[in-house]
């Protein structure tokens, strides 16, 4: 994400725009911090992602050549994510209970969703978790794993490629 | 090339039948004779230190009446009269004992014969022990057709990818789970059902646990994990879980969000594991019906995905005959 400072007058915008485009960045998000403005210029934050290969460093540089005034900047934050889903009594072996634990972990429960059988019968319930650290995700895991072990239900993993 | 072959089942008369056919074609090809003095079913055999008529054999009604057939023959007890360059062991897979295979690849190399074969026991339980023991005779044992049937993968990283490290192999090692889990998906129906269509089918077996339990899938990742990751395991390390808990629900889930759930085994970081897994639908894993798939990642070619039939008299057959002539060649 790259916050810069833009003078308060049409036209201003498109002179980032260029410039990100041509280091190969994808604009994802352009958010003007209207509380931050002052009396003639405007404060916007830029997020954007592209691969590997684009630094940072090197987008700021083409956009200081611009004339652009770069206020602060840093570099993507990534999200990992994994979606799974567990097959087996997730409602009578208290789901919610399930998801608190996760979420104590560290990691977020992005979403849940649940095709429900009979209560006596097996349900499945699919969660997408999310982290912005692999190794925290890994663990979240991994503690899934131990809760579905002693809850007796079936988790099927995704697989990465 | 003077070999025995070992078992009579659907793999072993598949290479009765095309030794036969394409005898020519292997001798104007590679320069390559291959005879066939000894063929061992469970209760004797067919003996001519001279070769066999292989068509005879195939289509023989009544084999005991057959002038080359001795009665109770027992390879393990006349291997060393048979003057045989090289063992071809089809017998059937056994996970526990790995019986009477282990006890023929011993008796073959014992007798300096090299050794070919289909049948997983042996190699999922005692892979380091056997390849110790072939060095030690100076001989070798080609397993091709134990992996994926028809796929060439140790063949393949053996003589195409040289000098290359495999870090990780994933794939779809049996094709009736595959099947099972298709035909789930596209009829939205529950495990038993398709269960017992697959068997009506003969596509399963009576006994099915072999294949959905991971059985299968889990013996061949052994001999992958042994072979290609040069990861000293056996069959008990690996973490395995079937396909009988998945519910058309679960699937349907899955189809929501652009997943499909394969049973996957895979060998990566040193762990073994054969499990149910979310694949995308376009992923290389997303293969339907019987179909078999195996990802290697390697240091030098990066990804190499094959796809291919993992079972079949023929397909299996294909990959067996092709480890005898790379042997013939060898000793030439």
């Amino acid at each position: 994400m790259i916050v810069v400072e833009l003078s308060d007058r049409p036209g201003q915008l498109a002179r980032i725009i260029t410039p990100l485009a041509e280091c190969g960045c994808n604009i994802l998000n352009i958010h003007h911090v209207r509380e931050l403005d002052r009396e003639d210029t405007a404060r916007v934050e830029i997020s954007f992602e592209a691969d590997d290969r684009v630094n940072v460093d090197t987008v700021v540089e083409s956009l200081r050549r611009e004339g652009i005034v770069i206020i602060s900047y840093s570099p993507n934050i990534q999200t990992f994510r994994e979606t799974v889903i567990l097959i087996g009594h997730v409602f009578t072996t208290d789901i919610t209970d399930t998801i608190i634990q996760i979420a104590n972990s560290g990691i977020q429960v992005a979403s849940v969703d649940a095709r429900i059988t009979l209560i006596e019968e097996v349900s499945s319930v699919k969660m997408v978790l999310q982290s912005n650290s692999e190794e925290k995700l890994s663990k979240g895991i991994e503690l899934l794993k131990q809760i579905c072990k002693k809850k007796n239900l079936y988790l099927i993993r995704s697989v990465r490629e | 090339m003077r070999i025995a072959v070992i078992g009579f089942g659907t793999v072993a008369k598949s290479l009765l039948k095309v030794l036969a056919e394409k005898s020519k074609l292997i001798l104007d090809e590679y320069g390559v004779e291959i005879k066939t003095v000894g063929v061992f079913k469970k209760d004797g055999a067919f003996i001519n230190t001279n070769g066999l008529d292989l068509e005879k054999i195939i289509n023989s009604q009544n084999y005991r009446s057959e002038e080359e057939w001795v009665e109770a023959a027992n390879f393990n007890k006349i291997a060393g009269e048979l003057n045989c360059d090289c063992a071809v062991e089809l017998t059937p897979t056994n996970v526990e004992t790995s019986e009477p295979g282990l006890s023929h690849i011993k008796t073959a190399l014992g007798y300096g014969m090299d050794v070919v074969t289909a049948n997983k026991g042996p190699l999922a339980l005692y892979y380091p022990e056997l390849m110790e023991l072939a060095r030690q005779v100076k001989r070798r044992i080609l397993f091709e057709a134990t992996v994926a049937g028809a796929i060439p993968l140790f063949n393949l990283v053996r003589n195409t990818l040289r000098a290359n490290r495999i870090i990780s192999v994933k794939g779809i090692l049996n094709g009736t789970t595959n099947y099972i889990l298709s035909r789930m998906t596209s009829e939205k129906l529950p495990f038993k059902t398709v269960l017992k269509e697959a068997q009506r089918l003969g596509f399963a077996e009576a006994d099915p646990s072999y294949d959905v339990d991971g059985i299968d899938a889990a013996a061949k990742l052994v001999i992958l994990s042994n072979a290609l990751l040069r990861k000293e395991c056996r069959f008990k390390d690996v973490n395995r879980q079937g396909i009988r808990d998945i519910t058309p629900e679960a699937i349907e889930l899955a189809r929501k969000d652009g997943f499909l759930i394969k049973h996957l085994a895979i060998s990566e970081d040193g762990v073994l594991e054969v499990a149910p897994r979310l694949v995308e639908v376009g992923s290389s894993f997303a293969v339907s019906g019987s179909l078999n798939v195996v990802k290697l990642q390697t240091d030098l070619a990066k990804d190499l995905t094959l796809i291919g039939r993992g079972a079949g008299g023929v397909e299996t057959a294909s990959s067996v005959l092709n480890d005898i002539l790379e042997l013939a060649i060898l000793r030439r």
